[in-house]
């Protein structure tokens, strides 16, 4: 049993096995002089830290572990920041360099013993909000961003966090300081799934010509796919469909299909899936008799049945190539599932977590929507969110 | 419980090095304290995320949204026993337990996908635990 609760979007991204995903769970090529130069930083602090000598380091070496850890978070953040400019042209080049610059000078003045809690907040924080605007505005947020930004805003939290010279106002500065990186943490999830999702929704991307196929955070497909449908193709994809709707046609009675072992005990939602385990581990595929899952929205007198998903079996079998680019088969990444109760609990969120209690899965097998409800703008793919919900509120009234 | 304060008074010195009077033994509780911090920020994330989904879908119920937030309780309250140095064995414990969790999807990461997509926060997710409980390996000053 389970939900697909994954929607669908656009602005895919080529990966090194051919197949299109979203940025979110990988790296942009452009970041990559980023992460190297991370690396570097990274061997270098750890280098000088151990061999380095003379005044300022041995300064660096008196202070405080959380003021060491600023320095070291502050040069990871400026690392990533001279890799981006290294790999950027004109304004953005710029805009990174001189916050590199900036994440160095301010390292300095407290090795330096200079005033500097101001400066690296103001630039930590004026980091964050850059990006956040950079990706809502619709630059997509990938492995490299996410995670430098999760770091800055840990470096930000212990400049905002007291130090013991502060004792008159510790308290009420570390309850502000928490409140802050919580704040800032939903900020910069709020920021990435926005972006993720908002950039996956436009019609830009040119490789996708489907007027319902789409990709966005969590779901993969074959670039093979983005191919030109032959007529005969597109005949094989209405055949099936019109097997499908005609048999499953029965299942609009929830009874039928708990009988014929479909799980619909607990439908709920507007898009659950309920599957069959038979079905599903039968070695049959595109059988349009049995179809591995249902798919139900609740409506105002009951379960409403809207069409099926079809499944490979296992993770490693490719699916039939029968209707080509018209069926628009697909797999889901990095979705989280759900010990308690079993069930999808949504995605691997930006900073690589899932709800406590459920356990990341890379991959899924692939998987296949038929959408037989009479009067539906697309017989495959995705179903418009807009559409379906506006035929419920239809029911309703 | 008698405790023996190991911060040393403030004094006149630059804005800058009046911080370097913090004692060693203090730095790594403080730094551990800001990660155990770090941590539960990460799973009100979790937590927000996961309501959302479950007013969404209902797939999933509630379960993992109150889960998410049991963690957020036993973390915060985890990192004020560590600034407090209160006994610390406990948060040892569930800093291991969630390394244990990361180490699981990181092994299903590697088994079920051909690639490394998606590891880079995995890999934060794992270095954030060790990090706390190297931290908190060395003996503890009360």
């Amino acid at each position: 049993m389970g939900a697909a609760i994954l929607f669908h979007g656009r602005m895919p991204m080529q990966g090194a096995t051919g197949e299109v995903g979203s940025q979110l769970y990988d790296l942009m090529p452009e970041h990559l002089p980023a992460l190297w130069a991370i690396g570097l930083a990274v061997v270098g602090g750890i280098w000088l830290t151990r061999r380095g000598r003379g005044p300022r380091m041995e300064a660096f070496r008196q202070l405080p572990l959380r003021v060491r850890a600023v320095i070291a978070l502050l040069l990871v953040s400026g690392a990533a920041h001279a890799g981006l400019a290294w790999g950027s042209t004109g304004g953005w080049r710029a805009l990174f360099a001189v916050s590199a610059a900036m994440a160095a000078i301010i390292a300095l003045r407290i090795v330096d013993g200079k005033t500097w809690r101001r400066w690296a907040g103001l630039l930590l924080a004026g980091s964050l909000v850059g990006y956040w605007i950079e990706v809502i505005g619709g630059h997509p947020a990938d492995q490299i961003g996410i995670t430098v930004k999760a770091l800055e805003a840990f470096a930000l939290y212990l400049v905002l966090s007291p130090s013991p010279d502060q004792a008159a106002s510790r308290r009420f500065r570390q309850a502000a300081a928490t409140t802050g990186l919580v704040v800032i943490s939903i900020l910069n999830a709020t920021a990435v799934w926005a972006g993720a999702f908002g950039s996956a929704s436009g019609d830009t991307n040119p490789l996708d010509h489907h007027n319902h196929g789409t990709i966005t955070p969590g779901m993969v497909v074959n670039a093979g796919e983005m191919s030109e449908i032959s007529v005969a193709q597109q005949a094989e994809a209405d055949q099936l469909w019109t097997a499908t709707a005609a048999f499953t046609d029965r299942y609009r009675d929830v009874s039928v299909a708990a009988a014929d072992g479909y799980q619909v005990a607990n439908v709920a939602g507007s898009d659950f899936h309920a599957s069959n385990p038979v079905y599903q581990n039968d070695g049959l595929m595109l059988d349009p008799t049995k179809p591995e899952n249902l798919i139900y929205a609740m409506g105002p007198d009951g379960p409403v049945l809207l069409g099926v998903m079809f499944e490979t079996e296992g993770l490693r079998n490719e699916p039939l190539t029968t209707g080509g680019a018209a069926l628009d088969w697909h797999r889901h990444e990095q979705v989280c599932f759900a010990l308690t109760p079993p069930g999808l609990a949504g995605l691997v969120d930006p900073f690589g977590n899932c709800p406590v209690g459920s356990l990341a899965i890379p991959t899924t097998n692939s998987m296949m929507h038929v959408w037989t409800l009479q009067g539906a703008p697309t017989k495959f793919g995705d179903l418009d969110e807009a559409w379906k919900q506006e035929y419920l509120d239809n029911l309703e009234s | 419980m008698n405790q023996t304060s190991v911060v040393a008074e403030p004094a006149a010195l630059p804005p800058g090095l009046a911080e370097s009077r913090e004692a060693p033994a203090e730095g790594r509780p403080r730094l551990a304290a800001s990660l155990l911090t770090f941590q539960a920020a990460m799973y009100v994330v979790t937590a927000v995320e996961a309501a959302a989904m479950s007013a969404i879908s209902g797939a999933a119920g509630w379960g993992p949204v109150v889960l998410s937030l049991l963690l957020v309780f036993a973390l915060l309250r985890s990192a004020r026993r560590v600034r407090q140095h209160r006994p610390w064995r406990r948060v040892r414990v569930l800093e291991f337990s969630l390394l244990g969790w990361a180490a699981i999807d990181l092994a299903l990461a590697v088994f079920l996908s051909s690639t490394w997509l998606g590891l880079l926060p995995t890999l934060t997710r794992i270095a954030v635990p060790v990090t706390v409980i190297v931290l908190l390996s060395k003996k503890q000053v009360r």
